[in-house]
């Protein structure tokens, strides 16, 4: 029954019904009679929803229920009742003892190429090497002093090397030989090296043969290089 | 406290079922004040007008969503979803009793004792209210629970239908039947009272 024939049958009086009222219930009722009695059944079904109510234990007893079943984190993990709680949480501890198995099976791999690549990098990196000479040929001062006993004063500020190796090394050394004294003019210039400062050198003998004599003829070019090293 | 029931009061029933499936107790309280009093009331028609047995099928039924809240089908409205479910207890609870008879002949029994009464109008209105329930007895129970869905519950014949899980057309007709069948008896009885 479609809401506007129901009320049209509560809300008017049989001898009230327009002509339209009276079409569109007629296939509901057939005579005033049947109106009364059809809207009389209308009107006592909805008094028949009576005022029952359940006792307000069954409000509590429920809630408690409801407390119990979805009580701590495991409510919100599992909604499926406690055979589901179970399983969830014996995923939980299969899944990470799995994981601690497999982590500890691959520590000992890990360990292996981590130390397989220390060794392989020690030769690639070496530790600078300082320069030996120095340590072995001038040691001290007093040693630097008995070298320069070695070296005759040509005059005019130039200086022979005797035939052994000239060394100079370390700032304080080198402040101490004076460039412009053309110090290499005669020397064995096979045995000459030139530092920086720092401990890279420059060897003659390592010069390509041109370079050499090149040198040999110009021997002032040892100035430059030396300033320029 | 009352602040969060206020905010649960705006929410629709399937958000309170969502929020319950969470762990809410105030959605859970939510929807229990919305329903319990109803589906009491189905349950007490339904169950021969035992008030303790109508409890207990709204304790059973409650029950029922806290345990297996995911058998909500989000396809229906809770509503509908709910009452049949209630209306699937009683189909089970009327197989499982043949009582329906016994019921039947008690309720007559007191309809002719009442008939017996003063003839006044708030008399009368209440000899018709009984007739109407015993016909409504007699009724066979699809009818019957078309009818009390649609005129006692206030469902919608959209509802009934999804609530009883058949089409528009058949509420339809089956509460027309029923209300033809009404109209019919208590025409007969009308006419036996005036007589």
């Amino acid at each position: 029954m479609e809401k506007e024939i129901e009320k049209i049958i509560k809300e008017n009086q049989f001898s009230n019904l327009s002509k339209e009222d009276l079409q569109s219930i007629e296939e509901w009722v057939g005579s005033e009679e049947e109106f009364e009695v059809l809207k009389q059944i209308l009107m006592t079904a909805e008094s028949l929803n009576e005022n029952v109510a359940p006792s307000p234990k069954l409000r509590e007893s429920l809630t408690d229920a409801f407390n119990t079943q979805y009580s701590g984190k495991t409510a919100i993990l599992t909604n499926k009742g406690e055979g589901k709680k179970k399983v969830v949480w014996l995923r939980f501890a299969v899944s990470a003892a799995a994981i601690f198995v497999v982590l500890m099976l691959l520590f000992p791999i890990y360990n292996n190429d981590q130390q397989e690549i220390t060794a392989s990098n020690t030769p690639a990196v070496p530790k600078e090497k300082a320069p030996q000479f120095t340590e072995k040929k001038v040691n001290s001062t007093e040693e630097l002093e008995q070298n320069e006993s070695n070296i005759e004063e040509l005059g005019d500020g130039i200086r022979e090397l005797p035939n052994q190796l000239a060394t100079v090394n370390s700032s304080e050394n080198a402040a101490s030989s004076n460039p412009s004294n053309s110090f290499y003019a005669d020397a064995d210039l096979s045995s000459v090296s030139f530092f920086n400062g720092h401990s890279d050198r420059l060897v003659v003998n390592d010069l390509p043969e041109e370079s050499r004599q090149v040198i040999q003829e110009n021997p002032g070019l040892l100035d430059i290089l030396y300033t320029s090293f | 406290m009352r602040l969060l029931r206020a905010t649960y009061k705006d929410f629709s029933d399937e958000k309170l079922m969502h929020e319950m499936q969470l762990g809410k107790e105030q959605a859970f309280q939510e929807l229990y004040d919305r329903y319990a009093q109803s589906l009491h009331q189905y349950f007490y028609r339904r169950m021969w007008k035992d008030k303790e047995k109508a409890e207990d099928f709204v304790h059973d039924l409650f029950t029922k969503i806290i345990k297996n809240p995911e058998s909500f089908d989000v396809n229906r409205t809770f509503k509908t979803w709910i009452f049949s479910v209630a209306n699937n207890m009683t189909i089970n609870e009327y197989k499982k009793q043949a009582v329906r008879s016994v019921v039947s002949t008690g309720i007559e029994t007191e309809y002719q004792a009442s008939t017996n009464a003063s003839s006044d109008s708030i008399v009368q209105d209440e000899m018709f209210r009984e007739a109407l329930e015993k016909e409504l007895i007699e009724l066979d129970e699809k009818h019957r629970e078309v009818f009390e869905l649609r005129h006692i519950q206030g469902f919608s014949v959209k509802e009934i239908a999804q609530t009883l899980g058949i089409n528009e057309g058949t509420v339809k007709s089956r509460v027309f039947y029923a209300v033809k069948q009404l109209t019919g008896k208590l025409v007969e009885f009308k006419v036996s009272l005036q007589a």
